[in-house]
């Protein structure tokens, strides 16, 4: 199954199989050069501050980065932008409502520099909400 | 007791333990459903089609409860009378509660043995098993096991794709995979590392042996469903995995965790203890 599965994806379909939960970390995270991720950033009386993911009631960390990824690669791609940024608007406001406005980036990263003193990011602004 | 015996008493009790279990997941369902309830209704993306037909919008509590209720009713009158039709129902309605919950955004699994579980043990019910059935009970096992066998192939799998095509990806056979593997982890979480795991992972070669080894045991996982010592040896190694995810990668399977142990507990080494307190009241 493994085997049919890495070729099934290797040809550019799919995954089949809904319940693939063993294809986890088939190779580590982190594992490449650079790594990418959107994150929002959040307006308040002229000060922007970079949103931490926190376990809320409704959404726990975990799931605030998942939420923000999907959107945030949906609005890049243009598919249904415009759906998409409503949707994030709503999610910010849901979890951070003390901003009155938001900035949705895309940060660059080298994995190998996490937990070093000093640490690159590459940020690209994408949308304003 | 023999092996074929003492695989279906082991059985046998895992048949009421799991129900008993399953209640106690329905509870912690509905926890995890009323906190999602609280949020705006357009943040919900549902992954599968049929999800999209039966659940186009996160399910109100009413319609939740109704169905946490009804299975919970299945799982107790399938304890007083075991059927088919109940582990059929029982199998349908945890999939279903759990659709919007672990298919939302991305797939969860914490709820997959769980559901798996009840699929394989739909034809077996307990008064039926004889000893000479025991090979029944074996894909039971093998069933929930190969799970874990097919994570291990795919590692091994990714690791010789990469090598084999010399991408300049990371391989679990590097050194510090794990440790990168769990910084990137707390990263995305927007976390720092603790301190006593950044001492932990400063046994660099320690690491490689442990990473490698974790892998082969996760490949042979299926061999327990065949031997009882063994599968008392993979689930204590499959419960220490799952507290390694859960720490180390912040993926945490709690109820996939218990269900382990619900389901390949050795039962069978608690029977000197009851026999002894009989041999006592006598």
């Amino acid at each position: 199954m493994s085997v049919i599965s890495l070729v099934i994806k290797e040809k550019g379909f799919k995954e089949m199989y809904p319940f693939a939960s063993w294809k986890l970390f088939t190779v580590p995270g982190g594992g490449e050069a650079f790594a990418e991720r959107y994150k929002l950033y959040g307006i308040k009386a002229h000060d922007t501050i970079r949103i931490l993911n926190t376990n809320l009631k409704a959404y726990e960390a975990n799931d605030e980065e998942i939420i923000v990824n999907m959107y945030g690669g949906k609005i890049e791609n243009n598919e249904d932008r415009e759906i998409y940024k409503k949707k994030l608007l709503i999610f910010a406001r849901d979890t951070r409502p003390e901003f009155q406005s938001y900035l949705l980036y895309k940060e660059k990263y080298k994995p190998d520099q996490i937990g070093e003193k000093k640490m690159e990011i590459n940020k690209k602004l994408i949308t304003k909400l | 007791m023999k092996y074929p015996q003492l695989t279906i008493f082991n059985y046998k009790i895992v048949y009421y333990a799991l129900r008993i279990f399953s209640i106690y997941w329905l509870i912690d369902q509905y926890v995890k459903l009323s906190a999602l309830s609280q949020r705006s209704g357009e943040i919900y993306e549902p992954i599968f089609w049929l999800q999209k037909i039966i659940f186009p919008e996160f399910p109100g509590m009413l319609l939740s409860v109704g169905l946490l209720v009804a299975c919970g009713i299945c799982i107790i009158a399938s304890v007083f009378r075991p059927s088919y039709v109940l582990n059929i129902l029982i199998f349908l309605l945890m999939a279903i509660i759990n659709l919007p919950l672990s298919a939302n955004f991305s797939v969860h699994h914490d709820n997959h043995l769980l559901i798996l579980a009840y699929f394989l043990s739909i034809f077996l019910l307990p008064r039926d098993l004889e000893d000479k059935d025991y090979k029944l009970v074996q894909y039971f096992y093998l069933g929930i096991l190969v799970t874990y066998s097919l994570a291990g192939m795919s590692k091994f799998l990714g690791t010789a794709k990469n090598i084999i095509k010399h991408t300049d990806k990371l391989t679990w056979l590097d050194k510090n995979a794990a440790k990168m593997n769990t910084y990137d982890s707390y990263w995305t979480a927007d976390l720092a590392v603790p301190e006593w795991i950044k001492e932990v992972y400063a046994y660099e070669n320690v690491w490689v042996m442990l990473t490698v080894g974790g892998i082969v045991l996760q490949l042979l996982c299926f061999l327990g469903a065949f031997n009882r010592k063994l599968l008392t040896f993979f689930m204590v190694f499959l419960y220490v995995f799952h507290m390694y995810t859960a720490k180390f990668v912040l993926a945490d399977f709690e109820n996939a965790n218990y269900l382990l142990l619900v389901v390949f507990f050795p039962y069978h080494m608690l029977q000197p203890l009851f026999k002894r307190k009989e041999t006592a009241l006598a």
